[in-house]
């Protein structure tokens, strides 16, 4: 709680300097909030070319809409929601699919199948050293080929470690929605390195 | 302990200790099918965890600063149409109390008190209906707004 109030004094002194006119108070808000930023940009957008446009889009529109934040979440959570919305703004313009409702049942029963097997990959601690430094280079491969919104969310949950309100606020989905999406996404992430470690026998 | 195998999202809540349903814990803590796809989920979420984490290869604050719009605060006359709106409003409604003023305060006296309820319920119905679609209105266009 009073590390929330810090955050929340801290955020205010911030944003009353930007309103002064102050850009050196900008650029801290930038700085403060660019990781999250990029997370969403490089989750949401597959095109490198357009992340810069987004990116600076997005500082911009933090900009002028700065006046019309309410301090009713962190001055973060609010960014990391405008840096969202233009992004499912944009992939709604290049008619991306945003959540792919695919059956994961494919790949599940096979992985299922694997997961029957005595032949576990994740079996042996020689196995589970190997597997570990594969292992990231495999996920990084898999997470990519999720929809936007389910890698936004895996990124925003395991990597940024936000909470569920917070992804709640930033996304603007239902609690119940950014759970399921969440569980269904780990499920087809796990199944997917279970089928690339059969295939490429790791 | 229950026989039945966990689901795959109690086996994730399990893994991310957000359950507390002691019959799931026990079942995973004996149950070697359900503890081997927790010990797989673990190794997930780690990765997950430890993966390198996005950054731009160029300099956002010194890209957006240099074009900032420079941030100015209207004084009150630089709303001159909202002047203009004001003075029409009130000008009409002089031209009115001025025609009509005599034949009103009649015309409210006269009224019976059923038809003067009938009136303000119905008004005040009028209002809340107009307030609700209002609102609602407000909500879709903020979860809408482009930023």
């Amino acid at each position: 709680m009073n590390n929330r109030n810090e955050t929340s004094v801290a955020d205010q002194i911030l944003v009353e300097k930007v309103l002064r006119g102050d850009t050196d108070g900008f650029r801290t808000v930038m700085e403060n909030t660019e990781g999250l930023v990029a997370q969403i940009v490089f989750k949401m957008i597959p095109n490198s070319e357009d992340r810069k446009d987004i990116a600076q889009d997005i500082c911009l529109k933090v900009f002028q809409n700065l006046n019309s934040f309410k301090f009713q979440s962190k001055l973060s959570t609010w960014i990391a929601q405008i840096a969202y919305n233009t992004c499912i703004n944009y992939l709604e313009r290049k008619r991306i699919v945003l959540v792919n409702y695919y059956s994961d049942n494919e790949s599940g029963d096979e992985a299922a199948e694997i997961l029957d097997n005595k032949t576990d990959p994740f079996g042996n601690e020689t196995e589970k050293f190997v597997l570990r430094r594969e292992l990231s280079a495999i996920l990084k491969i898999e997470t990519n080929k999720l929809s936007p919104v389910y890698k936004t969310l895996i990124s925003l949950y395991h990597s940024e470690e936000l909470s569920y309100l917070e992804i709640v606020e930033i996304t603007g989905l239902p609690e119940g929605t950014v759970k399921n999406y969440l569980f269904r996404a780990r499920k087809i992430l796990r199944d997917n390195l279970l089928l690339t470690y059969k295939k490429e026998g790791l | 302990m229950t026989n039945k195998h966990l689901s795959e999202t109690n086996i994730q809540q399990y893994v991310l200790k957000e359950t507390s349903n002691g019959i799931d814990i026990a079942h995973i803590q004996q149950c070697t099918h359900c503890k081997a796809k927790a010990a797989r989920y673990r190794i997930l979420f780690d990765a997950l965890a430890e993966e390198e984490k996005p950054s731009f290869d160029f300099d956002l604050a010194e890209l957006v600063i240099g074009q900032l719009p420079v941030r100015q605060r209207k004084a009150s006359h630089e709303y001159p149409l909202l002047y203009v709106a004001l003075s029409i409003a009130v000008f009409f409604l002089c031209i009115v109390v001025w025609f009509f003023g005599k034949n009103v305060a009649p015309l409210l006296w006269g009224v019976t008190p059923m038809l003067a309820g009938l009136l303000i319920t119905t008004v005040a119905c009028l209002l809340l209906f107009l307030c609700i679609d209002m609102y609602k209105k407000y909500q879709a266009k903020m979860r809408a707004l482009d930023f």
